[in-house]
């Protein structure tokens, strides 16, 4: 049996907090651009960019990431540069994504990152860190710190592709 | 018995005597909710004041003791329409007549309260007293009453105590702190140790808190010139969560003015919009100051407003874990919508903890 361990409350709250914290830690929004990892990591970099608007009326760049061809476990022959459509270098980004589990996704998003520009800074912010890590990675912005064994799921789901907002545990 | 209430304009409420038959004088404070009336007389920002209760009827289920706000009351008198004298509550311990006689607090009952209520969103607030009759010397008595400007000084505990618990380690300093306050605390398994208003920095750096919470509270903020000064020098070492007068502290500690209310405000039906998601909630407040906006170049932002006019009721700081509301998240009496606040202020002292845990 799947376990709520998110509500659509709790995660307004805690996607709240982290754009507070992000303005915080970035004192204030000068370069900064958010990033989502797709699927949900970007429709989560969206949530966040949409309270920036709501708090300072500045809209900050939101750009989708699509780390497919950076995996580890994909031929690496296969890279494509990456588009983003406009230049990170130089800039403060905050790297967006659903759950942090083993590190090799946010390893392939920085390797995608790196190849389309010079950021100043990059940072991560995710909804889960259910732990597990097998890289030395570790987030900047955590909504919820979720222990879970490795046999367990944990599975954000989103409005605009589950017609439902919640964390599920099975 | 027949008395007066008296208005320092010289205008004269008649009504009946209960609880305490002695004399009284204090600022006039309107409370507009329905019910929570236990709540309101026990809540130490009434302190000094005399409290008129614009609902019809008052007393209807008694008193009772899981509802109190301080241990003991320190409001100046109660001013009410029909006062129901046969309370009818599982709880119930006595009657609100008999636990005002007992607390030496005087009541005036059969009062147009509504009447008053208008009379004072008109001229303002105002000095007030109880007295037998209403001839020349009573209306010159209050003409010159000095209201005192240390209500939180009388309120304020003199000793610092603790509040032990197993999870954060949480230092409140009280400026006329509610019983509701430590229980939404106590509930989220906090470790607190109240502390006086005029608490020095050394005391909560010994202390080494992972935040701190400055309570609501009775009175004017810039008389504390103490803790805000204290505040200062703490602001950038933890994360801090001010609510009511602790919001008009932080705010005068991040150098931004509040300004002195017409009519204070004691209500239960508060429209706050949360900035970032548009959210509406319903809130408690007791508030005779406000912040009609932030200077533009403020090291403060706004995180909510109010619905119904123009007035910051929430902000937090750019660069700092620190935030701040001018209403009552704990209710008490009042709506429990924004009971939230607390598991912010618990989240908000979590991330500063992993945040230096990754620092090190």
């Amino acid at each position: 049996m799947a376990k709520v361990i998110l509500d659509k409350t709790a995660m307004q709250r805690a996607l709240t907090r982290i754009t507070y914290e992000i303005i915080e830690q970035n004192r204030g929004l000068n370069d900064l651009v958010i990033v989502g990892i797709k699927t949900r990591g970007a429709i989560l970099a969206q949530r966040i960019g949409e309270r920036i608007a709501q708090l300072e009326g500045t809209k900050v760049p939101i750009v989708t990431l699509d780390i497919t061809d950076y995996r580890d476990d994909r031929p690496q022959a296969d890279k494509q540069p990456v588009n983003l459509g406009l230049s990170i270098t130089g800039k403060n980004v905050v790297l967006v994504d659903d759950v942090l589990y083993t590190g090799r996704t946010i390893r392939a998003g920085l390797d995608a990152l790196m190849a389309a520009g010079r950021p100043q800074k990059i940072a991560l912010a995710v909804l889960v860190d259910r732990g597990h890590r097998e890289l030395p990675i570790r987030p900047d912005f955590v909504g919820k710190n979720i222990p879970t064994a490795r046999s367990e799921k944990v599975q954000v789901q989103v409005e605009e592709i589950d017609h439902q907002e919640q964390v599920l545990l099975a | 018995m027949k008395r007066y209430l008296i208005l320092e304009d010289g205008t004269v409420f008649p009504g009946n005597a209960f609880g305490a038959r002695i004399n009284t004088t204090g600022e006039l404070a309107l409370y507009t909710g329905a019910t929570g009336y236990q709540e309101t007389i026990t809540n130490d920002n009434y302190t000094g004041q005399i409290v008129a209760f614009t609902y019809p009827q008052q007393g209807a289920t008694g008193i009772n003791r899981d509802d109190y706000e301080a241990i003991q009351p320190t409001i100046k008198g109660m001013v009410i329409g029909e006062n129901y004298q046969l309370p009818s509550h599982w709880q119930a311990q006595m009657t609100l007549d008999l636990f005002l006689q007992a607390q030496r607090i005087p009541g005036l009952m059969n009062v147009d309260t509504r009447r008053l209520a208008r009379h004072i969103a008109k001229y303002g607030n105002m000095k007030a007293s109880f007295m037998d009759t209403h001839d020349a010397h009573a209306h010159d008595q209050i003409k010159a009453l000095v209201i005192a400007n240390n209500q939180v000084n009388q309120v304020s505990t003199k000793q610092p105590f603790p509040s032990p618990n197993i999870g954060k380690n949480v230092v409140v300093i009280d400026l006329g702190l509610k019983n509701t306050v430590l229980r939404e605390l106590s509930k989220r398994q906090c470790n607190v140790t109240v502390l006086p208003f005029d608490t020095d920095s050394g005391m909560i750096n010994t202390i080494a808190p992972d935040g701190i919470l400055v309570s609501n509270g009775p009175g004017k903020p810039e008389a504390l010139t103490k803790t805000i000064a204290t505040l200062k020098t703490v602001q950038e070492r933890y994360p801090i969560f001010g609510i009511g007068l602790g919001f008009a502290v932080m705010a005068l500690v991040n150098d931004v003015p509040v300004l002195p209310r017409k009519v204070s405000q004691h209500r239960i039906n508060l429209a706050v919009r949360e900035k970032i998601t548009q959210n509406t909630n319903f809130a408690a407040q007791n508030s005779s100051f406000y912040l009609p906006e932030l200077p533009a170049n403020s090291d403060l932002f706004v995180t909510h407003v109010a619905v119904n006019h123009q007035e910051v009721l929430g902000y937090r700081h750019r660069y700092l874990p620190n935030f701040a509301i001018n209403f009552d998240p704990e209710a008490a009496a009042g709506p429990r919508d924004t009971l939230h606040f607390f598991d912010d202020f618990i989240d908000l002292m979590d991330a500063n903890i992993s945040r230096k845990q990754r620092l090190e």
